[in-house]
């Protein structure tokens, strides 16, 4: 164990130098870049063992993951903003052949404009690509959370990629104190060498991601597969995994923190036992509202705090467990880093289904915030969320989504 | 010490974001601390002004945000108090660290604490380049530290010369000579 | 392709294929007529040798094998007739599949 101040892009790289990724093809993007330049130093400096493949863009370089990844191969990528987006079409192929590919997002803001800061619109427009999907609030939690992301991944009732996210720059560029676990055999105790389902073998030949139909093949004097599924059977069967995967990601998140001492959970709350108002979030956002959460108990408000860790799949049954178990709850109010254009930020949308789907009557706002890397502060999450507090005591419970901290025309 | 934010200001190559990090290190590694360093987010090209900063705090720090109200203001290069706002949203009580061969008087920042330390003549005096840069990110370290009382002198060294482990130690008598010239009042 | 063993595997999790006759389809059941050599008048039976062979070179199916004599594969012979085309010998003929009968 080594205590050391990382940046959040050098905390995932250890990560993937600690749990041994034996391939890695990424290609340069701020503020991505520095992950793959130090996993480059590593395997130069023979500190880690791994293949670590040149390509041209972001959609060779996730492409080289699959085809790693389907020989059996403990595989790692990186991007941010356009060149995640470059890998969309991939991302499809990737989740649906299964392979438990691990893929740090530093988010920044898609252009256009131009724009190199954080922003989550990246990985929030791959949200339905069938990648789960995982926020971190520091480096810390980046590095713990790559190494949780494989063991996810690979468990054979998931298998299934995983998408780590983490605010550009904010945590990208950030250094802070960072406990790696470096003894390898301690983290092989955790996380044992990867079992491919299916795997690319000359002496066993195959086809794998062959076209299947509409419907289901009826060969019986085919020996070679019995019940081979059809298409929905597959994007079925991908569902089923990943609707298991936060009970899942519980039980790897206890044993990670049995053995290292750090959990995280699904997500993480704060002050929420006799909260009246939760402050909603992903990311770095939801991180620095802890402070607004204590400015505004100073000022008589009983504000909490959730910082959704896992957003897909979304855990449904846990946000209304905790639900259940916080009656007090008048109001909850989302900070949103994105936005699904023509309607609100992306975590709102998720977060009403989930209440009004399980009938729980609790307004709901929307505040878009810190957008393009706009500096958002605690104090001016603390200003919003009081609006919406005020708002909803007087019984105005609609409100449209709001944008904060931004210079609007008018 | 509740929670301590400093803002950096220099110009691309001299440093600042190096001596942010070192002193976050000595911070976190030696006094038991929490600190964050960042640079400034963006692009950064050599003689343009660049900001970094450095939080320390004893307890876990959250706060993710930029620094807008900096409890100390750190100036490697007087010229940049013509480029670049860097007395912007410094605390009433805050502190001005720069490096300056004028009179503190002079140098235009009225009513706020200001300490001036000749890290350019310390630099030169050492032949103290780098890429030929006059290096003066590492020297400032040294009146950092007395200044704000953040770690020891040898502290500061050790993790100097760790950053620069073939400099024949260089960087560390820099800061220490830097230590021993600040003036505390 | 016929002494290839094959494995009996349980349902995969991703789209997976692997080798048995016919995996990719039946593609024999396609024809309408049927190819048929006439070896008495096939050029590599008559001298005994991988000599001619145009019909092995110019089937698209590769369902010719480079032999002697040449034999079709019918359970992928599409019935394309390339093969009655280019044999200069006249020893390839088209027979309809409706009228033919296994001998």
């Amino acid at each position: 164990m080594a205590k050391l101040l990382l940046n959040g892009n050098h905390a995932a790289a250890n990560a993937c130098k600690d749990v041994g990724v034996q391939v890695i093809a990424a290609y340069p993007i701020t503020p991505q870049s520095p992950i793959v330049e130090r996993l480059s130093r590593f395997v130069d400096d023979g500190k880690l063992n791994a293949e670590f493949v040149r390509v041209e863009s972001e959609h060779s370089a996730i492409t080289v993951c699959i085809a790693a990844s389907t020989t059996g191969a403990r595989v790692f990528t990186a991007s941010s903003a356009n060149g995640l987006c470059l890998m969309h079409e991939q991302l499809h192929w990737a989740a649906g052949s299964r392979l438990p590919i691990v893929l740090a997002c530093a988010n920044r803001a898609p252009a256009a404009p131009w724009n190199v800061w954080t922003d989550e619109q990246d990985s929030i427009s791959q949200r339905d690509t069938g990648w789960v999907q995982l926020y971190c609030e520091d480096n810390q939690e980046i590095y713990d959370t790559i190494i949780q992301a494989y063991k996810l991944g690979e468990d054979p009732e998931i298998y299934a990629p995983v998408m780590v996210c983490f605010d550009g720059y904010i945590l990208s560029h950030t250094m802070m104190p960072v406990e790696t676990i470096d003894d390898s055999n301690l983290i092989k105790e955790f996380l044992p060498p990867y079992k491919p389902h299916t795997h690319l073998d000359p002496n066993d030949p195959c086809i794998v991601n062959l076209v299947t139909f509409p419907w289901i093949r009826h060969d019986p004097d085919k020996p070679g597969i019995e019940k081979m599924g059809a298409y929905p059977e597959f994007r079925y069967a991908l569902q089923q995994s990943l609707l298991k995967v936060p009970e899942k990601f519980k039980k790897i998140d206890k044993e990670f923190g049995d053995k290292f001492g750090r959990y995280y959970g699904i997500y993480k709350e704060y002050l929420c036992d006799d909260a009246e108002f939760i402050i909603f979030g992903i990311g770095t956002l939801a991180c620095e509202a802890r402070i607004s959460a204590d400015l505004l108990r100073k000022q008589g408000f009983k504000v909490g705090l959730i910082n959704l860790k896992l957003y897909r799949p979304f855990p449904r049954d846990d946000l209304i467990e905790f639900i259940t178990k916080h009656p007090d709850i008048k109001g909850i109010i989302v900070f949103d880093r994105n936005l699904s254009y023509g309607y609100e930020g992306a975590v709102c949308t998720d977060l009403k289904s989930t209440l009004y789907s399980a009938h729980f009557d609790i307004p709901v706002h929307n505040y878009i915030a810190g957008i393009g890397g706009r500096n958002i502060t605690a104090e001016q999450i603390a200003s919003a969320t009081k609006k919406s507090c005020e708002m909803i005591l007087k019984g105005q419970i609609d409100k449209k989504p709001e944008w904060i901290n931004i210079d609007m025309e008018d | 010490m509740v929670l301590l934010e400093i803002r950096w200001h220099g110009r691309g190559g001299q440093g600042a974001i190096t001596a942010a990090q070192i002193l976050a290190e000595a911070a976190y590694l030696y006094e038991g601390k929490y600190a964050t360093a960042s640079p400034s987010f963006g692009a950064e090209r050599r003689g343009a002004p660049i900001m970094a900063s450095t939080r320390i705090s004893d307890n876990k720090i959250y706060r993710r945000s930029q620094i807008i109200n900096p409890d100390v203001v750190i100036i490697l290069d007087d010229t940049l108090i013509k480029s670049a706002d860097v007395t912007s949203g410094l605390k009433k009580e805050g502190i001005i660290i720069i490096n300056s061969k004028k009179d503190k008087g002079s140098l235009g920042f009225n009513s706020l604490k200001v300490y001036t330390i000749d890290v350019t003549s310390i630099a030169e005096g050492l032949n103290l380049y780098s890429s030929g840069s006059l290096v003066l990110n590492t020297p400032i370290l040294g009146a950092i530290i007395k200044i704000l009382k953040i770690t020891t002198l040898d502290n500061i060294k050790k993790l100097i010369s760790a950053k620069f482990p073939s400099d024949g130690g260089i960087n560390a008598l820099a800061a220490e000579k830097t230590y021993k010239q600040t003036k505390l009042e | 392709m016929s002494n290839f063993k094959f494995k009996q595997r349980k349902r995969p999790i991703s789209s997976v294929s692997y080798p048995v006759i016919g995996e990719a389809g039946n593609t024999g059941s396609w024809r309408i007529h049927r190819p048929v050599l006439n070896e008495k008048k096939c050029t590599a039976v008559k001298k005994n040798d991988l000599v001619c062979l145009l019909c092995w070179l110019y089937c698209p199916e590769a369902c010719i094998s480079k032999t002697v004599p040449p034999k079709i594969d019918y359970t992928y012979c599409k019935g394309c007739l390339v093969c009655v085309s280019n044999c200069p010998t006249g020893a390839l003929t088209a027979i309809e599949e409706s009228t033919f009968k296994e001998e």
